[in-house]
Protein backbone atom coordinates (compact mmCIF):
# COMPACT_ATOMS: atom_id res chain seq x y z
CA UNK A 1 0.00 0.00 0.00
CA UNK A 2 1.34 3.46 -0.88
CA UNK A 3 0.39 5.27 2.27
CA UNK A 4 1.69 6.72 5.50
CA UNK A 5 2.44 4.50 8.43
CA UNK A 6 1.71 6.27 11.67
CA UNK A 7 0.66 5.77 15.26
CA UNK A 8 -2.53 7.26 16.61
CA UNK A 9 -3.34 7.78 20.28
CA UNK A 10 -7.10 7.36 20.19
CA UNK A 11 -9.47 8.21 23.03
CA UNK A 12 -11.07 5.12 24.56
CA UNK A 13 -14.53 5.88 23.17
CA UNK A 14 -13.18 6.27 19.61
CA UNK A 15 -11.18 3.06 19.88
CA UNK A 16 -14.27 1.26 21.17
CA UNK A 17 -16.39 2.62 18.31
CA UNK A 18 -13.82 1.38 15.80
CA UNK A 19 -13.73 -2.07 17.36
CA UNK A 20 -17.51 -2.31 17.37
CA UNK A 21 -17.80 -1.13 13.77
CA UNK A 22 -15.11 -3.57 12.67
CA UNK A 23 -16.95 -6.40 14.41
CA UNK A 24 -20.25 -5.28 12.87
CA UNK A 25 -18.71 -5.51 9.40
CA UNK A 26 -17.33 -8.99 9.96
CA UNK A 27 -14.05 -8.49 11.80
CA UNK A 28 -10.59 -7.12 11.15
CA UNK A 29 -10.05 -9.07 7.96
CA UNK A 30 -13.12 -7.56 6.34
CA UNK A 31 -12.89 -4.14 7.96
CA UNK A 32 -9.47 -3.34 9.37
CA UNK A 33 -8.95 -0.31 11.57
CA UNK A 34 -6.90 1.23 8.75
CA UNK A 35 -9.82 0.86 6.38
CA UNK A 36 -12.36 2.24 8.85
CA UNK A 37 -10.23 5.27 9.70
CA UNK A 38 -9.43 5.91 6.02
CA UNK A 39 -13.10 5.74 5.01
CA UNK A 40 -14.10 8.07 7.84
CA UNK A 41 -11.40 10.63 7.03
CA UNK A 42 -12.32 10.59 3.33
CA UNK A 43 -15.96 11.21 4.18
CA UNK A 44 -15.38 13.97 6.71
CA UNK A 45 -12.29 15.84 5.61
CA UNK A 46 -12.10 15.58 1.86
CA UNK A 47 -13.51 18.81 0.47
CA UNK A 48 -15.61 18.72 -2.70
CA UNK A 49 -13.08 21.02 -4.37
CA UNK A 50 -10.24 18.63 -3.66
CA UNK A 51 -12.16 15.59 -4.79
CA UNK A 52 -11.75 14.58 -8.36
CA UNK A 53 -14.98 13.22 -9.75
CA UNK A 54 -15.85 10.28 -11.94
CA UNK A 55 -16.66 11.13 -15.54
CA UNK A 56 -20.02 9.81 -16.74
CA UNK A 57 -20.79 8.87 -20.32
CA UNK A 58 -24.53 8.21 -20.21
CA UNK A 59 -24.94 6.99 -23.77
CA UNK A 60 -28.12 4.87 -23.58
CA UNK A 61 -27.21 1.21 -23.57
CA UNK A 62 -23.49 1.85 -23.42
CA UNK A 63 -22.68 3.71 -20.23
CA UNK A 64 -19.11 4.18 -19.08
CA UNK A 65 -18.09 5.56 -15.70
CA UNK A 66 -14.45 6.65 -15.73
CA UNK A 67 -12.85 7.13 -12.31
CA UNK A 68 -10.54 10.02 -11.50
CA UNK A 69 -6.90 9.55 -12.47
CA UNK A 70 -4.99 7.50 -9.93
CA UNK A 71 -8.01 5.65 -8.56
CA UNK A 72 -7.07 2.08 -7.59
CA UNK A 73 -8.59 -0.66 -9.74
CA UNK A 74 -11.42 -2.60 -8.17
CA UNK A 75 -11.40 -6.41 -8.38
CA UNK A 76 -14.24 -8.89 -8.26
CA UNK A 77 -13.10 -9.75 -4.74
CA UNK A 78 -13.36 -6.08 -3.70
CA UNK A 79 -16.90 -6.01 -5.07
CA UNK A 80 -17.89 -9.12 -3.14
CA UNK A 81 -16.40 -7.74 0.04
CA UNK A 82 -18.25 -4.45 -0.37
CA UNK A 83 -21.57 -6.15 -1.00
CA UNK A 84 -21.53 -9.01 1.39
CA UNK A 85 -19.44 -8.01 4.42
CA UNK B 1 -34.21 -12.94 -22.16
CA UNK B 2 -31.08 -15.00 -22.62
CA UNK B 3 -28.76 -13.63 -19.94
CA UNK B 4 -29.14 -12.26 -16.43
CA UNK B 5 -26.07 -10.33 -15.22
CA UNK B 6 -24.68 -10.82 -11.75
CA UNK B 7 -23.66 -7.84 -9.62
CA UNK B 8 -19.97 -7.98 -10.46
CA UNK B 9 -20.44 -8.30 -14.22
CA UNK B 10 -22.93 -5.41 -14.30
CA UNK B 11 -20.49 -3.13 -12.45
CA UNK B 12 -17.52 -4.32 -14.51
CA UNK B 13 -19.29 -3.57 -17.80
CA UNK B 14 -20.04 -0.01 -16.75
CA UNK B 15 -17.10 0.98 -14.56
CA UNK B 16 -13.77 1.55 -16.29
CA UNK B 17 -11.98 1.19 -12.95
CA UNK B 18 -12.95 -2.48 -12.66
CA UNK B 19 -10.24 -5.00 -13.51
CA UNK B 20 -12.66 -6.86 -15.82
CA UNK B 21 -14.08 -3.76 -17.51
CA UNK B 22 -12.79 -4.35 -21.03
CA UNK B 23 -13.88 -7.98 -21.23
CA UNK B 24 -17.21 -7.42 -19.49
CA UNK B 25 -18.07 -4.44 -21.73
CA UNK B 26 -17.28 -6.41 -24.88
CA UNK B 27 -19.25 -9.41 -23.65
CA UNK B 28 -22.32 -7.35 -22.71
CA UNK B 29 -22.36 -5.42 -25.99
CA UNK B 30 -22.30 -8.73 -27.86
CA UNK B 31 -24.91 -10.36 -25.61
CA UNK B 32 -27.47 -7.55 -25.58
CA UNK B 33 -29.18 -8.35 -28.89
CA UNK B 34 -30.06 -11.82 -27.53
CA UNK B 35 -31.96 -10.34 -24.62
CA UNK B 36 -30.59 -9.45 -21.23
CA UNK B 37 -31.56 -8.17 -17.82
CA UNK B 38 -30.73 -7.78 -14.18
CA UNK B 39 -32.55 -8.78 -11.02
CA UNK B 40 -33.86 -5.99 -8.81
CA UNK B 41 -31.18 -7.06 -6.33
CA UNK B 42 -28.47 -6.38 -8.93
CA UNK B 43 -30.00 -3.04 -9.88
CA UNK B 44 -29.76 -2.00 -6.23
CA UNK B 45 -26.30 -3.53 -5.80
CA UNK B 46 -25.04 -1.37 -8.67
CA UNK B 47 -26.40 1.75 -7.00
CA UNK B 48 -24.88 0.75 -3.66
CA UNK B 49 -21.47 -0.03 -5.18
CA UNK B 50 -21.40 3.25 -7.12
CA UNK B 51 -21.97 5.16 -3.89
CA UNK B 52 -19.48 3.17 -1.82
CA UNK B 53 -16.13 4.91 -1.19
CA UNK B 54 -14.46 1.56 -0.50
CA UNK B 55 -15.13 0.69 -4.15
CA UNK B 56 -15.18 4.04 -5.95
CA UNK B 57 -12.77 5.97 -3.70
CA UNK B 58 -12.83 9.68 -4.61
CA UNK B 59 -15.03 8.95 -7.62
CA UNK B 60 -18.12 7.96 -5.65
CA UNK B 61 -21.41 8.85 -7.29
CA UNK B 62 -24.42 10.50 -5.74
CA UNK B 63 -27.64 8.48 -5.57
CA UNK B 64 -29.05 10.46 -8.48
CA UNK B 65 -25.95 9.85 -10.59
CA UNK B 66 -25.93 6.14 -9.74
CA UNK B 67 -29.60 5.81 -10.71
CA UNK B 68 -28.96 7.75 -13.94
CA UNK B 69 -26.12 5.35 -14.76
CA UNK B 70 -28.24 2.24 -14.22
CA UNK B 71 -31.25 3.58 -16.10
CA UNK B 72 -29.12 4.71 -19.04
CA UNK B 73 -27.43 1.31 -19.29
CA UNK B 74 -30.83 -0.39 -19.25
CA UNK B 75 -31.95 1.80 -22.15
CA UNK B 76 -30.67 2.06 -25.68
CA UNK B 77 -31.21 -0.11 -28.72
CA UNK B 78 -31.39 -3.37 -26.76
CA UNK B 79 -33.05 -2.46 -23.45
CA UNK B 80 -32.44 -4.61 -20.41
CA UNK B 81 -35.20 -6.02 -18.26
CA UNK B 82 -35.39 -5.58 -14.49
CA UNK B 83 -36.61 -8.81 -12.97
CA UNK B 84 -38.65 -8.82 -9.78
CA UNK B 85 -38.97 -12.47 -8.86
CA UNK B 86 -42.40 -13.67 -7.85
CA UNK B 87 -41.05 -16.95 -6.47
CA UNK B 88 -39.59 -17.86 -3.11
CA UNK B 89 -35.93 -18.82 -2.84
CA UNK B 90 -35.60 -22.53 -3.54
CA UNK B 91 -34.07 -24.61 -0.81
CA UNK B 92 -32.56 -27.17 -3.17
CA UNK B 93 -30.39 -24.46 -4.72
CA UNK B 94 -29.50 -22.42 -1.66
CA UNK B 95 -28.54 -25.35 0.54
CA UNK B 96 -25.55 -25.99 -1.72
CA UNK B 97 -24.03 -22.67 -0.61
CA UNK B 98 -20.75 -22.85 1.28
CA UNK B 99 -20.59 -19.59 3.21
CA UNK B 100 -22.83 -16.56 3.35
CA UNK B 101 -21.44 -14.92 0.23
CA UNK B 102 -22.84 -17.63 -2.02
CA UNK B 103 -26.45 -17.16 -0.94
CA UNK B 104 -27.01 -14.13 -3.18
CA UNK B 105 -25.05 -15.74 -6.04
CA UNK B 106 -27.23 -18.84 -5.92
CA UNK B 107 -30.39 -16.78 -5.63
CA UNK B 108 -29.44 -15.01 -8.85
CA UNK B 109 -28.90 -18.42 -10.46
CA UNK B 110 -32.49 -19.24 -9.53
CA UNK B 111 -33.83 -15.92 -10.85
CA UNK B 112 -32.03 -16.52 -14.13
CA UNK B 113 -33.32 -20.09 -14.39
CA UNK B 114 -36.90 -19.09 -13.53
CA UNK B 115 -36.80 -16.57 -16.37
CA UNK B 116 -35.37 -18.90 -18.95
CA UNK B 117 -31.94 -17.27 -18.83
CA UNK B 118 -28.39 -18.10 -17.78
CA UNK B 119 -26.54 -16.13 -15.14
CA UNK B 120 -23.58 -14.22 -16.60
CA UNK B 121 -20.85 -14.28 -13.98
CA UNK B 122 -17.10 -14.24 -13.49
CA UNK B 123 -17.34 -16.05 -10.18
CA UNK B 124 -15.53 -19.38 -10.29
CA UNK B 125 -17.57 -20.90 -7.47
CA UNK B 126 -20.92 -20.11 -9.07
CA UNK B 127 -19.70 -21.34 -12.46
CA UNK B 128 -18.44 -24.59 -10.94
CA UNK B 129 -21.63 -25.24 -8.98
CA UNK B 130 -24.08 -24.43 -11.78
CA UNK B 131 -22.39 -25.09 -15.13
CA UNK B 132 -25.69 -25.61 -16.95
CA UNK B 133 -27.26 -22.43 -15.58
CA UNK B 134 -24.34 -20.01 -15.94
CA UNK B 135 -22.11 -18.47 -18.58
CA UNK B 136 -18.58 -17.24 -17.94
CA UNK B 137 -17.65 -13.59 -18.44
CA UNK B 138 -14.02 -12.52 -18.40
Amino acid sequence: MNGMKTTLDLPADVARSLRLESARRGGRKAASLTRLVSDAVRRVYTSPEATAKSRLDLTPGRVVVTPPRGTPKVSSENVRAALYD
Amino acid sequence: MKHLLDNDVFLAAIYRGHALHGRARLWLDAAKPGGWGVAVETYLAMVRLSMNPAVMHAGVLTAKQALDVVEAELGGRHPGRVILSARKPERSLLEKAVGHRQIMDFWLVQVARDNGAKLATADAGTLANWPALTVKVG
